[in-house]
């Protein structure tokens, strides 16, 4: 898929901005905030409503846009050309009263729920910061794993939903339960619902993680020069089939649930797991078993690079894992995604960096940002739309 | 506080502040409603105080059915027509005027002014839960044993959750204890459905 044309108002340093975008690849250069980033960004919230990183909704919108209007408002626009012909997205946000934000959402001028998004428009975005996936808290990775499933699952989204809600409700009846005495049933019924879509949540996170380590492998394999074996490994907080130690085979179908557990068996195991954890549980006022504490881990040559890779090891399992995305996503809806690359060549060597160009070479569409165009080879750049962006205006580089 | 102008009576500010108390209206429409009511006749503000007063006066919990009434017990309970032996169970007042509007049900109701929800510190003891296990357990008073009970509340997360505690609650009682149909509206159509509400009713199907 393609976007056509980008239509941002009071969007981050934006105060109007109307860009028709090429397919294929685009460079958008630009000193540093000057907004290139937030451009990526705005592309990002039209295609999963929210801000990569958790940036706040109101943060979306301009800066300054309250001393104009007593209830300031952004609205992205992006007109799509899908393979199933072409699609308007549009999201507006306004400061309501009461500080309350208000979200609409329309597809095709008409308004629909956030989960109607799924699908409408699918990027891979990879900032700079992302190379802390690897090594950062496990809470980076289950964000990585629902931001990409949310794009392509519209039945994860539900799943994750429904159990975020009664996990909330869940934990605030135990922290209750420091203070009176609840009643079992009252803490069962939450199980209730709580358990199936748990283990609705994690099935759909272990097949796609399972999905995107079989794609990430060989393109880790060839970025590595054939010397590392990259392996994601799907780590569920809750596990009835977990391996006695922490010592990953290869070749594992790690796509499937464990060997001899089906959906059921998964939720009398929960349940059992809860019911084990159910005095801790009390104890502590919050839920400690469950998806919300699951994991997951970047293995090359049988070492955690979480824990023992370099730098250099982390920032490629990344860009592996950024890449096997997008063949990820296109298997999943049946479309190209856009692919969204800040400011990540200027941390790649010569050779990696040759290995990605040459890897989004004939994507349909992806654009790029940096701070120096001179980083790209001169072949590249000529194929390449140019934009340059200064104090939040962009303009078109005529070409040649 | 929203900030009026300080060069208002008031009897003026009074009535704007407390209107803006009210769910759904801020500072700008209490503003627009006070001055409505300072320009419109006296009759009618003095008419919207006695209804606001009498509100609170002359209105109680029906001691069956805990729905607001004037009389003690309420005029469904008291209804020698109804069906004592089937209690559907709601969230809201407002609900049992939608259940009666059907003028499909002929039982009586019992409200229990909320759901369960500890993220908002509302147990089943905040609600008439242990008023509506009363009821199943002695029967309506006259020795009618309650057959079924009829669970009503919203197909929300926190609608579900009360009405399985509740079905918990019930069980042993001798009362059939049944949940409302979930599926697709009357006059819908299939392709606006969305997926939860279709393979719902798919689930809920019936012969013909």
């Amino acid at each position: 898929m393609i976007i056509r044309h980008l239509s941002l108002t009071n969007v981050r340093l934006y105060a109007r901005l109307e860009l028709d975008l090429p397919g294929g690849l685009s460079i958008i250069q630009g000193d540093n905030a000057q907004g290139k980033t937030s451009l990526l960004e705005a592309i990002y919230y039209l295609a999963t409503s929210h801000s990569p990183h958790g940036t706040l909704d109101r943060q979306i919108i301009r800066w300054g846009a309250e001393e104009e209007a007593p209830y300031p408002y952004a609205i992205l626009k992006s007109d799509l050309q899908r393979r199933d012909g072409p699609h308007m997205l549009e999201i507006g946000i306004q400061r309501a009263e009461g500080n309350r934000m208000r979200k609409e959402i329309r597809i095709d001028h008409i308004n629909k729920r956030g989960i109607d998004l799924v699908g409408q428009l699918a990027v891979v975005l990879f900032l700079p910061g992302d190379v802390d996936l690897v090594s950062g808290a496990p809470a980076l990775r289950r964000d990585y794993l629902d931001d990409a499933l949310s794009q392509v699952d519209a039945g994860y989204v539900r799943a994750l939903e429904q159990y975020n809600r009664a996990l909330t409700q869940r934990n605030a009846l135990l922290r209750q339960a420091q203070e009176r005495r609840i009643d079992p049933d009252e803490l069962e019924v939450w199980n209730d619902q709580m358990v199936p879509a748990g283990v609705e949540v994690a099935l759909r996170r272990r097949e796609a993680v399972g999905q995107l380590t079989r794609l990430a492998a060989p393109v880790h394999r060839d970025l590595s020069n054939n010397r590392e074996y990259l392996q994601i490994v799907y780590q569920p907080n809750f596990d009835p089939a977990a391996p006695p130690s922490t010592t990953y085979q290869l070749e594992l179908d790690n796509t499937r649930p464990p060997t001899g557990m089906d959906s059921a068996d998964l939720q009398t195991a929960f349940r059992a797991a809860l019911a084990e954890r159910q005095r801790d549980e009390m104890a502590r006022g919050m839920t400690l078993v469950g998806p919300h504490r699951d994991d997951m881990r970047f293995i090359a040559n049988g070492i955690d690079l979480g824990e023992y890779g370099s730098r250099g090891q982390q920032r490629t399992a990344v860009l592996a894992l950024k890449l096997a995305e997008v063949s990820w996503m296109r298997d999943r809806i049946g479309d190209e995604p856009v692919l969204l690359l800040d400011e990540v060549l200027a941390e790649l060597d010569p050779g990696r960096r040759q290995s990605l160009l040459m890897r989004i070479a004939n994507s349909h569409q992806t654009i790029v940002t940096t701070t120096d165009i001179n980083r790209f080879d001169q072949d590249f750049v000529r194929k390449a739309g140019i934009f340059t962006v200064n104090s939040g205006i962009v303009t078109k580089n005529a070409q040649g | 506080m929203p900030q009026i102008n300080k060069t208002l009576p008031p009897s003026v500010t009074r009535l704007i502040d407390a209107l803006s108390q009210l769910p759904g209206i801020g500072p700008k429409s209490a503003s627009r409603l006070a001055y409505y009511l300072l320009r419109a006749p006296a009759e009618e503000s003095v008419g919207l105080a006695d209804a606001l007063r009498d509100l609170k006066a002359r209105t109680r919990f029906c001691s069956i059915c805990q729905n607001i009434t004037e009389s003690n017990p309420c005029d469904v309970c008291t209804d020698p027509t109804r069906d004592r032996g089937v209690i559907c169970v709601v969230e809201e007042p407002l609900d049992v005027t939608a259940v009666e509007r059907s003028r499909g049900f002929t039982g009586l109701y019992h409200v229990l002014h909320g759901v369960i929800s500890p993220m908002n510190g509302v147990g089943p003891d905040d609600l008439k839960v242990r008023e509506l296990l009363g009821r199943v357990a002695a029967g309506p008073g006259e020795g009618t044993p309650v057959r079924e009970v009829i669970l009503a509340t919203n197909p929300t997360l926190e609608g579900e959750n009360t009405a399985a505690y509740i079905q918990r609650k019930l069980a042993g009682s001798g009362a059939r204890v049944t949940r409302l149909a979930r599926g697709l509206p009357v006059g819908g159509d299939l392709e606006y459905a969305d997926e939860v509400t279709l393979s719902r009713a798919l689930e809920g199907r019936q012969v013909m």
